[in-house]
């Protein structure tokens, strides 16, 4: 792009100009628009020279000599002669160097391009020192970079996506920002052992990140190029879906997809050993009532080996309570804890531990076929491995679509607590992403809940622990407040106008709130730590697919390794 | 009381009392003579022109004047009077872009009894602002406003020639006419001062005119010039109005062929109206045409912030104050 040296503009003084914002009037047959970075040189009276960088947040004009509402009528009719006046406001994001003046009116506005650019949004300094990551593209094509400093642990960590279902586009985004990670080689050295775990909550549309996109158009593929990233699949991908309910064979239940995938469930014995139970009572409620102080007492009692010994070969273990049961499924185990309910939480009101019996059966009934007996031999082979083998997939899909709430936060528990004990032992690097939809499930803004601790534990310790959460949600007013505030990046999508009022969008200046209500899919505005305002960022068609009829044919009769699968 | 056909009304102007008002304005006395009223008709009826083939290329001119400082001419027995004045004048055709055109602004600083002073210079942030002198032999101190507004016809009659160089298809001057002798350009008389009328009757049907129509042509002597004038109804008269207060009287010079001025008279009528403001618009409505209004506030801008200016001047002549030579 030809850089335009001629000024867009002159700083206007009918309104003041501030340090931080101001107006500029915009030249005759020039134009600003939204989102374009300007540059205003100053010469201080020491002869120092300032460059002001902002970005246009507001663009207005008006007619000059005009009084009335119906001048506008008068004036197409020339019998009123009146002048147009374009003006764009100015937020400042940097002062180079750090000089803060005031623009004085009739200083020129020069629009940004390239270096001038580039220092504007911090990107010089992110792209000096290779931590500069790709977040996506501006309306006009160039890139918007991110610091990684901010989103790998150096400095800060975590992402939050907030935006309205359907539109706000929050898990493609959460996905394209996992894909440049992975594909750009900003992880460095690194890279190669990072890894992702991703929940899929809604519909099956993670379950083809393995596979190349054929809607994918050549204009997609060019802006893939402009950022520098291969337009393709996820490399390396591991799919589990839960185990099918019923039957004796471990069949994963994705409807949409059975090849490549591999069931998940976990052995009554794991259950018992690992204290798994807690997430199965991951409502919300449960801190308030005597409930916890059973389920630890149950918990306790399941964990010690002279109570649930080693399991048979087939995956059967026999629980000596009051009387020695074979437990052959989550059902027969449920029953000995009821049988053994007295003596187990023997302090514990004779109501709570009615309702602790009643929620106990509540959940076998929706969850308890992900906790069954499975043949030690392969009980290895269906329990979620992000860390640990599998081949070194380094996308972990995780499907919990289909799952009742009770199950999914079972699932999300069992799996996250699973993930922090590992990188607890293994050290901050090789990093893990963490990419979780639907975050006000798991890490309300009101009440206790076991999988509300291993998030806030993630989001406070998750810089040192080396696990960086990418959550997203509808509303971040419904999220804990801690979970929120330990997001260095915060993303917004299409917000509900009073959503968007909230506390909780105060990185959004007034004129992105006003917009972030008529975003359009694709497109969201991104705040990071280094910049001051929020930046409006598109990114691409996904180049993997989302759907099954987007899964490109050719390309799976051509890749023998994506036949045959992994099915059980 | 009545009399037949006639009530006997009380009407309240609506213009404030520092403007000019049709309601001060005397009939001009019978036996004057200055008036010829059968140019184009016999009896005064109301004419209504066709419209025009083709709208013409309009200009209007206009300026501003404005007394900024008092000075005082001292060291030489009495002291004599002074003023720095500032006027304008331009011109704005609203079918063209950009609209003005013309367009200059002077400022003087004016003695009485024929002194004069150095040129006053003040220094603004962005320009110097220059003060000429200008030349008064009179020693009253009113003869400064007759100087000013004597410098700002002149700078009018500027702008005029202008327009006339650059082919303008009517000029319209705000006021009596410039000592210019065009067939295109005519002078609108907001308020006369003084109805060139002689009969009761010529008043009836002034006040009957409708929007778009106008007077017979009648020509008019003033002092040494003899004008073409005929009234223009630029808005129709409510039941409310004073009477002939919806009128604008035009003025052109008498030394084009008689056809020429039914012609102009014609279409004066036809293309004014429409640039009347409404009267919520502008307390001189109709009269003070919305691009004359818009020219007049474009020119006062020009002339700059009085405050300042008067600031600027304070400290100029504090930090050197200017010597005058008889």
């Amino acid at each position: 792009m030809e850089p335009i040296t001629e000024p867009v503009g002159l700083v206007i003084g009918t309104e003041d100009a501030f340090a931080l914002s101001f107006w500029v009037y915009v030249h005759e047959h020039r134009y600003l628009q939204l989102d374009d970075v300007v540059t205003v040189p100053v010469t201080l009276p020491d002869g120092q020279q300032v460059r002001l960088h902002g970005i246009v947040d507001s663009a207005r004009s008006r007619y000059e000599g005009a009084r009335f509402d119906s001048d506008a009528h008068a004036a197409a009719e020339q019998r009123l002669p009146v002048g147009i006046a374009h003006a764009a406001h100015v937020t400042v994001t940097r002062v180079e160097p750090e000089i803060f003046v005031a623009p004085p009116p009739g200083a020129a506005v020069y629009k940004s391009e390239g270096k001038q650019r580039d220092e504007a949004l911090y990107f010089d300094q992110m792209l000096a020192d290779h931590t500069a990551f790709i977040a996506g593209l501006a309306r006009d094509g160039q890139p918007v970079y991110g610091n990684l400093e901010f989103l790998d642990g150096t400095r800060g960590a975590h992402m939050n996506i907030s935006g309205i279902s359907g539109v706000a586009t929050k898990t493609s985004y959460a996905l394209f920002l996992l894909y440049s990670l992975l594909h750009s080689g900003v992880l460095g050295k690194h890279g190669a052992n990072t890894k992702a775990l991703i929940f899929n909550v809604k519909g099956e549309d993670l379950l083809f990140l393995d596979k190349p996109n054929n809607k994918l158009d050549a204009e997609a593929r060019a802006r893939y190029e402009a950022m520098g990233l291969p337009a393709g699949p996820f490399q390396s991908v591991a799919i589990w879906s839960p185990v099918q309910k019923g039957g004796d064979l471990l069949m994963p239940a994705a409807e949409s997809r059975t090849e490549g995938v591999t069931a998940f469930a976990w052995s009554l014995s794991d259950f018992c050993r690992q204290r798994m139970l807690r997430f199965l009572f991951a409502e919300a409620d449960s801190e308030t009532s005597q409930l916890s102080f059973v389920i630890r007492l149950v918990e306790e009692w399941l964990a010690r080996p002279t109570i649930v010994c080693d399991p048979d070969e087939r995956g059967f273990v026999s629980v000596a309570g009051a009387e020695i049961v074979t437990a052959r499924s989550f059902s027969d185990l449920a029953d000995a804890i009821e049988a053994n309910i007295g003596s187990i939480a023997q302090h514990a009101a004779e109501g709570t531990r009615t309702a602790f019996i009643r929620r106990l059966f509540d959940a076998a009934a929706t969850a308890g076929h992900l906790v069954r007996a499975i043949p030690p031999a392969r009980a290895k082979e269906h329990s979620i491995r992000v860390l640990d083998g599998d081949a070194g997939r380094q996308v972990s899909v995780i499907d919990i679509h289909g799952l009742p709430d009770r199950a999914k936060r079972f699932v999300v528990g069992v799996v996250v607590r699973r993930l922090v004990e590992q990188k607890e032992a293994m050290g901050q690097r090789p990093l893990v992403f963490l990419v979780l939809d639907e975050l006000n499930k798991y890490a309300p803004r009101e009440g206790w809940s076991p999988i509300k601790e291993v998030i806030l534990d993630i989001a406070e310790r998750g810089r040192s622990l080396g696990v960086i959460l990418v959550g997203a949600q509808q509303t971040a007013s419904e999220i804990e407040r801690r979970v929120t505030a330990n997001a260095s990046f915060r993303v917004a999508g299409r917000l509900d106008a009073a959503e968007g009022a909230r506390a909780e969008y105060g990185y959004l200046t007034d004129a992105a709130k006003a917009r972030a209500s008529i975003l359009k899919p694709g497109t969201m505005f991104l705040h990071q730590p280094e910049i001051p305002v929020p930046l409006l960022v598109q990114f691409p068609f996904p180049a993997w697919a989302t759907r099954k009829d987007e899964v490109d044919r050719s390309g799976e009769q051509a890749g023998p390794a994506l036949r045959g699968g992994r099915l059980q | 009381m009545y009399t037949v056909g006639h009530m006997r009304l009380l009407k309240i102007d609506p213009r404030p009392t520092t403007y000019d008002s049709v309601a001060e304005a005397v009939f001009a006395s019978e036996d004057e003579g200055q008036i010829t009223e059968d140019i184009e008709h016999d009896v005064w009826r109301p004419v209504t022109p066709a419209p025009p083939a083709a709208a013409p290329d309009v200009a209007f001119v206009d300026g501003v004047e404005r007394r900024d400082a008092r000075v005082s001419a001292e060291g030489e027995g009495m002291p004599s009077a002074g003023m720095l004045v500032s006027y304008a004048a331009g011109a704005i055709c609203p079918a063209k872009s950009p609209p003005l055109r013309h367009v200059s602004v002077q400022r003087r600083i004016v003695l009485t009894k024929g002194a004069t002073a150095s040129t006053i210079a003040l220094a603004a942030h962005n320009t110097t602002v220059d003060y000429l002198p200008a030349h008064n032999a009179e020693a009253d101190a009113e003869s400064i406003d007759r100087t000013l507004k004597g410098l700002r016809a002149d700078l009018e009659a500027e702008v005029v020639r202008s327009l006339i160089v650059d082919g303008a298809g009517l000029i319209v001057c705000d006021g009596r006419l410039p000592p210019i002798r065009d067939p295109s350009a005519v002078g609108l008389i907001k308020t006369p001062h003084r109805l060139p009328l002689t009969r009761p009757d010529q008043m009836e049907a002034l006040a009957a005119l409708g929007t778009g129509q106008r007077s017979p042509v009648f020509v008019r002597r003033r002092s040494d010039r003899a004008y073409y004038s005929w009234f223009v109804a630029l808005a129709g008269a409510g039941p409310f109005d004073l009477a002939l207060s919806h009128l604008a009287l035009i003025e052109m010079d008498d030394g084009v062929p008689r056809a020429r001025a039914i012609e102009l008279a014609d279409l004066t009528a036809a293309v004014l109206p429409p640039y009347a403001p409404a009267a919520y618009r502008d307390p001189r409505a109709p009269q003070n045409l919305m691009p004359v209004g818009q020219l007049e506030r474009e020119l006062r801008r020009r002339l700059g912030d009085p405050d300042l200016l008067r600031r600027m001047m304070l400290a100029s002549f504090a930090k050197e104050a200017p010597s005058w030579s008889p």
